[in-house]
């Protein structure tokens, strides 16, 4: 077990340093920083002054040195459009992507009982219509469905505020509540097919068959001895859903103007802002890194075979 | 005796043959995978032969005609053979957006992009990653380590957050979004192709092909690709949806395809402003971006569950009963 932690920690520090080697190669083989700062209409003598100023006219190993230490000591620059540290900002819009993505979240959670109604008789009717709306809802484009949940619930009924944000305080919820939904669908539908996937597939072993000969109820078989082996999947998709939120919230946030990371990212592009941009998705990654590292230590606790493979 | 003769029969009319192959006739049987194929089939068409079935130009503005509702029509100007303006009277089915162009045409020609997008996307990423697959799996040791490692590190950005880093520094255009597909797809179809190999390395007759002196080509090529075509053709078709998904979204925040070129993301984006006063330039390409990204998925499921043996009986005995019941197609 503790080898398996120091390898599996190991292998985490791995992805943050091959993220950042990533990112360095992203910004400064595939463009050039200081074009990307400037914008197309600068002069000569900008650019040059910029690259001398930003300290972009040294040589790439010392300048990948440096871009690691900043790094790992959390400084990302001064974010050009706001003036304070990038890192700063970052942290300040972190709650409230990590709220909506909670409350998304547990929307989606719904979808394991729906998957578990589904999973009792294969190939059923309800199996068979669970199925297909599970894969509808993982189809639906995210920021349409957040288009239309402002249309209807908003504009028709006007029964949330279309967009905006007052704090995640107790009157928060009712600004949360749309961005969220519009959020959930593709959780809800992965969560629904790989709760049926798992069961139907852990129905068809052979301790079910010895657990209903002994007389248990069916109740009980499923819930106590077929639930507990699917949710070892379960427990792995929700942790690739936790980490896939920052996908959908990067729309999400722009449509409802949530103050989120996503937000974030999208306007430090359109400000050219880079050093908020790299902050960004290097936090984001960090985020995922983390929870999946989460995951992986739930699963050695529900599968212990898992850390002596 | 019987079979003999079914055989002989088979041989002389193809066609016959071919609707009776199990696979054929389960596709047939399935409403539900029928329905989304037939979907994707005039979708298809559409996107193929868009200027022969778009009714009118797609850029041609009518700025006369705007926001005219689905199912009206009215008097569009046009110039005659002697270029002068004359009004043409015209059938819009569903409709114009904001600037009078007929919603038909831009949807066949934005769907062009974005079936072209999500097909190229999968082909290169597809291409990439099976290569890498192939030699991570076959080869093993410190290619496998130096490869799956990459995987892991591309693994742990989320994808739309790739997309728009790579388009900020390469800037946004069509080729770039096929570029983003490469380097943010390519993972699944390596760790997929990987896997199989590794599965396959063990087995006999590869073992027998190399103990007869077959080169590492030949293997891979004679042996090994054949068993990977239908675990990525699965994969193939499950990733379409998903970059057209990708590919609407990127545009639908602006970083995709640019103006004048449309796909069904950008439509929306730009109708989104007018979505109180004229539903139908969001709500349609919407639909059409839904409808599209749900028959891909709803044949990709109905493809993995057929070729997975485990779950294929399901299917066939299905077919069986029907036969049985008299269902006729």
């Amino acid at each position: 077990m503790r080898n398996y932690m120091i390898r599996r920690l190991g292998h985490s520090v791995f992805i943050v340093m091959g993220l950042m080697v990533l990112l360095f190669f992203a910004v400064n083989v595939l463009g050039d920083p200081v074009e990307l700062l400037a914008g197309d209409d600068a002069t000569q003598e900008v650019i040059d002054a910029m690259r001398t100023k930003y300290g972009l006219d040294r040589p790439m190993y010392v300048r990948l040195g440096d871009f690691f230490f900043n790094f790992l000591t959390g400084d990302f620059d001064r974010s050009i459009r706001h003036h304070i540290e990038a890192r700063t900002l970052v942290w300040d819009r972190l709650p409230n992507t990590a709220a909506l993505a909670a409350v998304a979240w547990s929307i989606g959670m719904l979808g394991i009982p729906i998957g578990m109604l589904a999973a009792r008789r294969p190939r059923g009717m309800m199996d068979r219509t669970v199925n297909i709306l599970s894969f509808a809802v993982i189809s639906v484009p995210d920021f349409w469905l957040a288009l239309m949940l402002i249309l209807v619930v908003a504009v028709q009924f006007d029964l949330l505020p279309t967009s905006g944000y007052v704090g995640l305080g107790p009157d928060g919820w009712k600004y949360i509540m749309l961005p969220a939904i519009a959020l959930s669908p593709r959780v809800l539908g992965r969560n629904a097919q790989i709760t049926r996937a798992t069961m139907i597939d852990e129905l068809g072993k052979q301790y079910v068959a010895t657990a209903r000969s002994k007389g248990l109820a069916e109740n009980t078989v499923l819930y106590t001895h077929v639930l507990k082996n699917a949710a070892i999947s379960i427990v792995t998709l929700m942790g690739d859903e936790l980490a896939g939120f920052m996908n959908g919230a990067t729309i999400t946030e722009t449509i409802f103007a949530w103050p989120g990371l996503g937000k974030l990212l999208i306007d430090a592009i359109n400000a050219r802002d880079l050093p908020v941009v790299t902050a960004t998705v290097f936090v984001v990654a960090l985020m995922v890194m983390l929870i999946n590292l989460a995951v992986d230590l739930v699963y050695t606790w529900l599968d212990p075979r898992i850390a002596y493979k | 005796m019987q079979d003999s003769t079914t055989a002989i029969q088979q041989r002389a009319n193809p066609i016959a043959a071919f609707w009776q192959k199990p696979l054929v006739q389960a596709f047939f049987n399935d409403p539900v995978t029928l329905l989304s194929g037939a979907f994707l089939g005039v979708v298809l068409i559409g996107v193929l032969f868009a200027p022969l079935v778009s009714p009118h130009g797609y850029q041609e503005q009518q700025l006369k005609l705007r926001h005219l509702a689905p199912f009206s029509s009215g008097e569009a100007i046009v110039k005659d053979t002697d270029a002068r303006n004359v009004t043409e009277e015209r059938y819009y089915l569903l409709g114009t957006d904001h600037l009078g162009r007929d919603m038909v045409s831009r949807l066949i020609h934005g769907g062009r992009i974005s079936i072209t997008v999500g097909v190229l996307g999968v082909l290169v990423s597809g291409t990439i990653g099976i290569f890498l697959g192939l030699m991570a799996g076959y080869y093993r040791g410190v290619v496998d380590d130096v490869i799956m490692r990459a995987v892991d590190v591309f693994m742990s950005v989320p994808l739309l957050l790739l997309a728009l880093m790579v388009l900020f520094i390469l800037g946004p255009s069509f080729t770039n979004i096929i570029i983003v597909f490469a380097v943010a797809r390519w993972m699944l179809f390596c760790r997929v192709t990987r896997g199989v190999v590794m599965s396959l390395r063990e087995q006999t007759f590869i073992e027998a092909a190399r103990a007869i002196g077959c080169s590492d080509q030949r293997v891979i090529g004679r042996h090994i690709i054949p068993n990977l075509i239908t675990p990525i053709l699965t994969l193939a078709a499950l990733d379409v949806p998903r970059n057209i998904l990708t590919e609407s979204a990127l545009s639908f925040l602006g970083f995709g395809i640019q103006p004048p070129e449309s796909s069904w993301g950008l439509m929306l984006a730009s109708g989104r402003q007018y979505i109180t006063s004229a539903w139908w330039i969001v709500v349609l390409p919407g639909l059409a971006i839904f409808l599209t990204a749900l028959s891909f998925n709803l044949v990709g499921v109905w493809l993995r569950a057929v070729s997975d043996p485990l779950q294929r009986w399901r299917w066939l005995k299905a077919t069986k009963e029907a036969k049985e019941a008299g269902v006729t197609f």
